[in-house]
């Protein structure tokens, strides 16, 4: 057997070193989760536990106005997400 | 949010010419593995990064990541893994 | 056979010629079992359709199929005025039979109510039983014993569905019932013809005389009425129709006077005459059995009817007085005429009422079955193969085919030759063939798609062990389903090394300087160490389940191979656990790189059975020599803050599993490797890093280290108790080593004391005296019991000399934590700071409250 590498071969990896981490998801429909992953699938259907989710609301404004976006947050103990509204996801940052 | 509006990246110099990818979409990906690129999500947001990998369902990861929209940096991942069904072209970001 | 009226002998395109011209058309030729005629058509009963009429009809289909509402659906069946056993009685009785009944028939369906009036006789004459005084309900159980009810008319018939032979019972027993009624209605009446009109019916010769008689008196009434009518005819020659109804008006109440007469001298001759004055009698709705609002109309219709009947008779009369002469003879005509009429007219209405019986449940079809039957109907018009569907023409081809063994080899299916080997004439077997080829090779591509599938998810995959864990989310159903959109092959190993990241931190860190590890490259991203322990995971995945298949230990060969199995994939494990090698080659190490991430800590916990004691013992040296390259020990300066932050909270959890899952599981030692030599040397590790110790020793995490190695060193200084009691001392050599090695650690520790108490790094960042630092205090007391502990365990290990040392050293964090103590109310925080404090003292034998305070 190949010794074990870290090497990052395929773009899921990058999703399954993530497991049981804080990862960061970016969401269709300016949403995004922070929260700890614990399963995946091809699709990126996701299981995170401990979310804080974010909604940025872009009130309308009229037009030339700098629209101001509101920024909404929820707290989820446990969220399953289903993989077609995934755009992004980043591993944990820390260090 | 047209792609004509977004200007280029401040800090990059334009892509250049693709001079010598292999003349075919994989031989292209597989020179671009492990430089600077460009990603373009349908919804006109841009990734640059350095492509570490990618795979037939054109999903990505990248390391290093700068997102832009309009043309400023929204945000900066480590890493970043993008769903395929969201990319809208993958572009050399340094000569290959 | 005629069926149900339909035409049943289809058109003759059966024969072989026009069979083969048909296979040249698009059309489906449905020849079902014509290739061997099974003779299952011969097996058909031809015979016993004599009644069929009887129950269908014969004649052309008229109004009696028209059940949607013209006929009186009400449940109760039509009065039925001539039953079956009617019929002989209008045939014995000739006169009856051509006055009333000829008249009668003319109008089916409405039914003269006083038909019946003659029945009390007929049934006294067939049926002792059933004469005038019998009580109607034993009459019914004479006749039909097993309906419970048969006399339930309107209303309350029971609700399942009756047979046939029910029905008629039923039917019988109405009719019966009716006729009972009226008798009894009429009973008075008919008292006194009863006995004449039974000889007269008995009598066949009687009928003769009484037809003479009749005869007699109609000449007689002819001969006074043909004065009159000469007149009329004269006076109304220009319109004879209106003459002859008028003479008709003026002969009825003639003849009505006249008649009564007549039924006085001949009884017998109530028949014609009554009867036409009779049905006033049951129109009155008082008089009527069981009136029914739709016989209101039925009223109205008789009124008619009678009027009409009136007329006809009058006419009669008026041709009998014209025809006298010929009329013997005409009579007999007639009558026989009649009496076929009759049966004929009894039939239709036994039908007519079976019929109406039966249509109760005619609707019991509903629309959805309709349309199921003629969606089936409709499909098999459509399909291509109108067997395909067709269960028990399938069952019946498998089985003949299997019968047959010269067919078996047409039937190997998926051989091209097959279906030709055929007879090409049998167009019926052959599309079978072919259907069935067809669903074969489906079933086959599905089973071999499925299996390619499985392979594939097996082979690996993209996310490998863990597709389909939350199930199948297979399908293409949305748009944003993964798509493989190009083959690319997976980037290789080399192109991975070409990273430019690697090689720009490689530039940035241009020498190795082994001694200070901080400028050596790290040896992999953070990214790659997760990725390197989520391996590692798979792999002991994999070994747990090689241990749930351990062999049983007979099986040498087996236990041998998966001794093997077991040892390469522990190989593998310590291998990438990258312990061994250069110390100093990377910063950090990459095995505490490794157990940076919160997951690389839990993943050793696991290892706890799987590491031999050497091996743990390499891994804790590393990370003793090390220490400082530890996550936990470089970020423990965020645990000295009291204030609440994700960071803080991070470093705990990271601090309580390094400790936990680290050092007291995954390389916690077996008893019979923890030796005291083996704690000398961790201790010693950690003193030879000088300054770096001092450092960890500010550490909360650092001093748990610490305080761990000692307590297990101490607890083997003083000896074990072995398995038999006595006490296992460890080599004196290690523990003189211990003794020097203590003395070291004393003499380094005793200026780090005070600032090895978390108290003493955070309270100072408050204004003294205040009530705040006392409150920060509060939090502070449960950093520093840990310290307090450590500190009682290393004091008890020294001398006096040395107590007396630590005594000066630690008198003012003693003498501040009891002051602190004093400002505070009675309550559990007081006491935590004075339990502190005595730990330490009560090591020495001492105790605050020896401690006076001013």
């Amino acid at each position: 057997m190949a010794e074990v590498s870290g090497e990052i071969q395929e773009p899921f990896d990058l999703i399954r070193l993530s497991l049981s981490e804080r990862v960061v998801v970016k969401l269709r429909g300016d949403r995004q989760l922070s929260g700890v992953l614990h399963a995946y699938d091809g699709h990126m259907n996701l299981i995170m536990s401990d979310v804080e989710e974010t909604i940025m609301i872009v009130d309308p404004v009229p037009e030339g106005v700098k629209p101001s976006i509101r920024v909404a947050k929820r707290h989820i103990e446990m969220l399953y997400v289903r993989g077609d509204g995934v755009i992004l996801v980043s591993p944990p940052q820390r260090e | 949010m047209s792609d004509e509006a977004s200007p280029p990246p401040p800090d990059g110099t334009p892509p250049p010419a693709p001079t010598q990818s292999s003349g075919s979409p994989s031989g292209f990906l597989k020179a671009v593995v492990g430089k600077r690129v460009v990603v373009r999500l349908v919804s006109g947001v841009d990734y640059r990064g350095v492509l570490q990998c990618l795979d037939g369902y054109m999903n990505i990861a990248m390391e290093q990541t700068e997102e832009y929209v309009n043309g400023v940096v929204t945000n900066r991942y480590g890493d970043a893994f993008i769903r395929g069904n969201n990319v809208l072209y993958i572009s050399a970001g340094e000569p290959i | 056979m005629s069926f149900f009226g339909f035409e049943t002998s289809l058109p003759q395109h059966q024969d072989t010629g026009q069979n083969q011209a048909f296979a040249e058309e698009d059309v489906a030729v449905y020849t079902w079992g014509d290739a061997s005629y099974d003779t299952l058509g011969d097996a058909l009963q031809e015979a016993g359709d004599d009644l069929n009429d009887e129950t269908f009809g014969s004649g052309p289909v008229g109004k009696d199929f028209d059940f949607s509402g013209t006929f009186d659906n009400t449940r109760q069946p039509k009065p039925e005025p001539a039953p079956s056993q009617n019929i002989p009685s209008g045939l014995s009785n000739g006169n009856n039979a051509w006055t009333s009944n000829a008249a009668t028939s003319v109008l089916p369906k409405h039914v003269h109510p006083s038909g019946s009036a003659a029945a009390p006789s007929v049934f006294s004459r067939i049926d002792p039983l059933l004469a005038g005084r019998t009580e109607p309900k034993q009459v019914a159980a004479a006749v039909h014993p097993p309906v419970d009810a048969p006399f339930m008319i309107a209303g309350d018939y029971a609700s399942q569905p009756r047979t046939m032979a029910e029905i008629e019972a039923d039917m019988k027993a109405a009719a019966m019932q009716q006729q009972q009624l009226a008798q009894q209605r009429e009973r008075a009446r008919i008292l006194e013809q009863q006995q004449m009109l039974a000889q007269q019916q008995q009598q066949q010769q009687r009928l003769q005389e009484e037809e003479r008689m009749r005869q007699e008196q109609q000449e007689k009434l002819a001969s006074i009425e043909r004065e009159r009518l000469l007149q009329l005819e004269r006076q109304a020659r220009s319109d004879p129709l209106w003459a002859i109804r008028q003479a008709m008006m003026e002969q009825k109440i003639g003849n009505q006077g006249h008649v009564h007469e007549r039924n006085q001298s001949i009884p017998s001759e109530a028949s014609p005459m009554s009867r036409n004055r009779q049905p006033m009698i049951p129109v009155l709705p008082s008089q009527m059995p069981h009136a029914a609002p739709a016989q209101q109309q039925m009223m109205l219709q008789e009124l008619l009817y009678h009027q009409q009947q009136q007329q006809q008779f009058l006419e009669q009369q008026l041709h009998a007085q014209q025809h006298s002469e010929k009329s013997a003879e005409v009579m007999a005509d007639a009558q026989r005429r009649i009496q076929e009429a009759e049966i004929l007219e009894a039939k239709h209405r036994r039908r007519v009422s079976k019929i109406q019986s039966m249509a109760r449940y005619n609707d019991l079809m509903t629309q959805s079955d309709k349309d199921f039957i003629t969606r089936v109907q409709v499909a098999q018009l459509v399909t291509s193969d109108p067997y395909a569907d067709d269960f028990y023409a399938q069952v019946y081809a498998s089985i003949k085919q299997q019968r047959n063994a010269s067919e078996i080899n047409l039937l190997k299916l998926g051989s091209a030759g097959a279906s030709t080997q055929g007879n090409p004439n049998q167009r019926g077997p052959h599309r079978r063939e072919n259907a069935i080829q067809r669903m074969q090779a489906q079933v086959e591509r599905l089973v071999n798609n499925m299996k390619s599938r499985e392979l594939s998810k097996e082979a690996g995959a993209p996310h490998g062990p863990l597709a389909n864990v939350l199930g199948k989310t297979s399908g293409r159903s949305y748009k944003a389903a993964p798509r493989q959109l190009l083959q690319i092959a997976i980037a290789s190993p080399e192109s991975a090394k070409a990273h430019p990241v690697k090689e720009h931190e490689a530039e940035k860190a241009p020498e190795h300087i082994p001694s200070h590890g901080n400028q050596a490259p790290p040896p992999f991203s953070r990214a790659e160490a997760l990725l390197i322990i989520e391996r590692l995971f798979t792999n002991i995945l994999d070994m747990e389940q090689l241990r749930r298949n351990k062999p049983l230990a007979e099986e040498q060969v087996a236990i041998a191979a998966w001794n093997e199995k077991q040892q390469a994939l522990l190989d593998q494990i310590w291998q990438g656990l990258r312990v061994a090698g250069n110390l100093h080659e990377t910063n950090p190490h990459p095995f505490i790189a490794l157990i940076a991430p919160l997951k690389g800590k839990r993943f050793i916990g696991r290892l706890g059975r799987d590491l031999t004691d050497n091996q743990k013992v390499m891994a804790l040296s590393v990370i003793v020599t090390l220490i400082d390259q530890v996550d936990v020990i470089r970020n423990a300066a965020i645990l000295d803050s009291v204030e609440d932050s994700q960071d803080r909270r991070f470093v705990e959890r990271q601090a309580y599993a390094f400790q936990e899952h680290v050092i007291n599981q995954g390389l916690q030692l077996s008893p019979a490797s923890r030796t005291l030599r083996v704690y000398n040397s961790l201790i010693e590790f950690m003193l030879e890093n000088g300054p770096v110790f001092s450092r960890v020793m500010r550490t909360r995490p650092g001093l748990t280290l610490l305080e761990h190695f000692f307590a297990e060193a101490a607890l083997l200084k003083h000896g074990l108790q072995g398995p038999d009691g006595e006490v296992i001392s460890a080599p004196p050599e290690d523990i003189a080593k211990w003794d020097k090695l203590y003395d070291r650690l004393f003499d380094v520790l005793l200026p780090l004391w005070t600032i090895m108490f978390p108290s003493s790094r955070i309270l100072p960042a408050f204004p003294p005296d205040s009530m705040e630092i006392i409150q920060v205090s509060l939090v502070t007391d449960g950093f520093d019991q840990p310290v307090w502990r450590f500190l009682a365990g290393f004091a008890l290990e020294g001398t006096v000399e040395q107590h007396s040392r630590l005594v000066t050293q630690l008198r003012a964090k003693v003498m501040g934590t009891l002051k602190m103590a004093q400002r505070l109310e009675e309550g559990k925080a007081k006491a935590r700071k004075i339990r502190n404090v005595d730990l330490f003292l009560n090591a020495l034998g001492l105790s605050s409250s020896q401690i006076p305070l001013q």
